[in-house]
């Protein structure tokens, strides 16, 4: 049973009991809002589908719904839950968040329960399309592809002084759910998930830097089943290498400037785990925009590099017939890896053309590289050249 | 250089406003902003940059109320521009992204600069930006004003 199909109504039960109990105190709101999205895009190669995009105009990948309740229920405590309807066939709609806030001091801010893990600048509120200038945040860093969520705690604390600002968060919880990596979606289950987030501001630059880590076990039972033979073999040496469980860490670094008829953009981020098929992935992107409101327009390059440790098999060959299959099985393991290496080049324009509503069109040239699937799924490996246009609209909404 | 500064602002709001076709109706009024607020203090004065950090919600240590007037009103555009230097778009953006991650709430928004000077007058703590030219009561204190003009 999906983890979300558990939490919900013990959630909702828990939600709605602090509800009516706040409705009978003397400090109590509730205050609704949310967001909407409605995305189009088509992809311009029938040879493979990207981001579930293929050469029709399709709604469904990126659009959805999401609705925020809030109740205060003293001047310092809150309860928040936030559901998230999709359309997309590859996303569960489901709760986003559901937690409760702690406002200590005007400073000091803590949150228990099921919190987005903030990552990337963008992370934790990558569906709120009206909070940002692109349809989508650049696929080579926002890819989804970690743990996007976790249940425990957060605290931040911001210290602002005459010329700066500084903002400190810090979290600490667990993950256990699907996470899709290498094009596949495999159970994950990952504890001491944590991580530090320290962004400082100083007039119109803005630096973000960031340390996360988590020990992650990811169920491939084949990749399991395989070790297991090795072991039987005699080969630990070459099981021990298809290990499934392990440290991940995330580093990551930004830098935005933010003037009035300009900004600019910039992050880089690195993933590396000692896990074979969790792959290292170092990704950065570029952006800059002209703001002549209510319309701006935008450019972005991104890059992605996607590498694995490499392994080899340490079997002779020719003991026996069962040993080479074995041998090349584990050499094929490593090449059959998937690898989103990828360059893109975007632009963009932005329409803000009621008040909390924007219109954007995003056209991006997707640059893959040969021999690697690059975020694409290949249905013609023969005749695809890995490089394809993008284009998408969206009507972006926030109540 | 403070002269060039004064004009690339001049400029850039003035086309600003240019867009937003309201230009007839400000080109002879002072477009100059104050931050006031109802408290006994006369010693704090703010920075251009506190006043920023301020209405986008960081807390100076005062236990400011801030209040704010809603996106359609001129004094509001004024203010982004020569204050928050950001656009009106941006900053909802911003406070989108407050909201939907729990940090930070938005101030409380009020309809207009009449209403919005009775509420600060009566409610002590509270803090707002008006109209350089507004008539205050002698008990609001003027934080800061902007000079662009």
């Amino acid at each position: 049973m999906s983890i979300y199909l558990k939490i919900i109504p013990i959630g909702l039960c828990i939600f709605a009991g602090l509800i009516s109990a706040s409705l009978k105190a003397e400090t109590n709101s509730i205050d609704f809002s949310g967001f909407s999205r409605v995305v189009a895009g088509i992809l311009d190669d029938k040879n493979a589908t990207y981001k579930e995009y293929d050469d029709s105009v399709s709604f469904a990948p990126q659009s959805l719904l999401g609705i925020q309740v809030e109740g205060h229920i003293t001047a310092n405590w809150s309860v928040t839950t936030q559901l998230l309807a999709h359309t997309s066939n590859e996303k569960e709609s489901s709760l986003n968040w559901l937690y409760t806030t702690y406002q200590a001091t005007d400073a000091l801010q803590f949150k228990f329960g099921k919190l987005r893990t903030p990552f990337f600048n963008y992370s934790d509120f990558k569906d709120v399309g009206y909070a940002y200038p692109w349809i989508s945040p650049p696929q080579q860093v926002y890819n989804g592809f970690l743990f996007d969520s976790y249940e425990g705690a957060s605290a931040s604390y911001e210290l602002v002084e005459d010329n700066f600002s500084i903002n400190t968060e810090a979290y600490w919880g667990q993950f256990q759910d699907e996470i899709t990596i290498g094009g596949r979606t495999v159970a994950a289950d990952v504890n001491q998930i944590r991580g530090i987030i320290l962004s400082i501001q100083f007039d119109n630059l803005k630096l973000r830097l960031s340390s996360h880590s988590g020990n992650a076990n990811i169920e491939l039972p084949e990749i399991t089943g395989f070790a297991d033979t090795l072991n039987q073999v005699g080969y630990s040496s070459m099981a021990n290498q298809l290990e499934t469980a392990g440290a991940v860490n995330v580093y990551q670094i930004s830098l935005n400037y933010d003037a009035l008829a300009y900004f600019i953009k910039s992050e880089a981020v690195q993933i590396s785990s000692s896990i074979l098929v969790f792959p290292d992935i170092d990704s950065y992107y570029l952006s800059a925009g002209y703001v002549h409101y209510p319309f701006t327009i935008h450019a972005t390059f991104a890059s992605s590099q996607v590498s694995y440790s490499r392994t080899q098999s340490t079997i002779r060959p020719g003991l026996a017939p069962e040993l080479d299959t074995l041998s090349s099985a584990f050499d094929a393991l490593y090449d059959n890896l998937v690898r989103d290496n990828l360059d893109s080049i975007g632009i963009g324009l932005r329409w803000d053309f009621k008040s909390n509503m924007a219109l954007k069109i995003d056209l991006t040239r997707l640059l893959g590289k040969k021999n690697e699937s690059s975020f694409f799924t290949i249905s013609d490996a023969e005749a695809f050249n890995h490089k394809a246009n993008l284009v998408q609209v969206a009507w972006e909404w926030v109540f | 250089m403070e002269r060039m500064k004064k004009l690339t602002l001049r400029v850039v709001l003035l086309s600003y406003l240019y867009s937003t076709s309201c230009l007839s109706q400000i080109e002879n009024k002072d477009n100059n902003i104050i931050v006031v607020a109802n408290i006994d203090s006369t010693e704090i004065t703010l920075s251009r940059q506190q006043v920023k950090n301020l209405f986008m919600g960081s807390s100076l240590g005062y236990n400011f109320e801030v209040t704010t007037l809603p996106p359609s009103s001129l004094v509001r555009v004024n203010f982004n521009t020569q204050v928050i230097g950001l656009t009106e778009d941006r900053i909802q953006s911003f406070w989108a992204q407050m909201r939907f991650t729990g940090r930070k709430v938005q101030p409380k928004q009020i309809d207009n600069v009449e209403s919005l000077l009775e509420y600060v007058e009566t409610t002590p703590g509270a803090v707002t930006y008006l109209p350089a030219s507004t008539k205050l009561p002698s008990h609001l204190k003027v934080l800061y004003k902007t000079e662009h003009f």
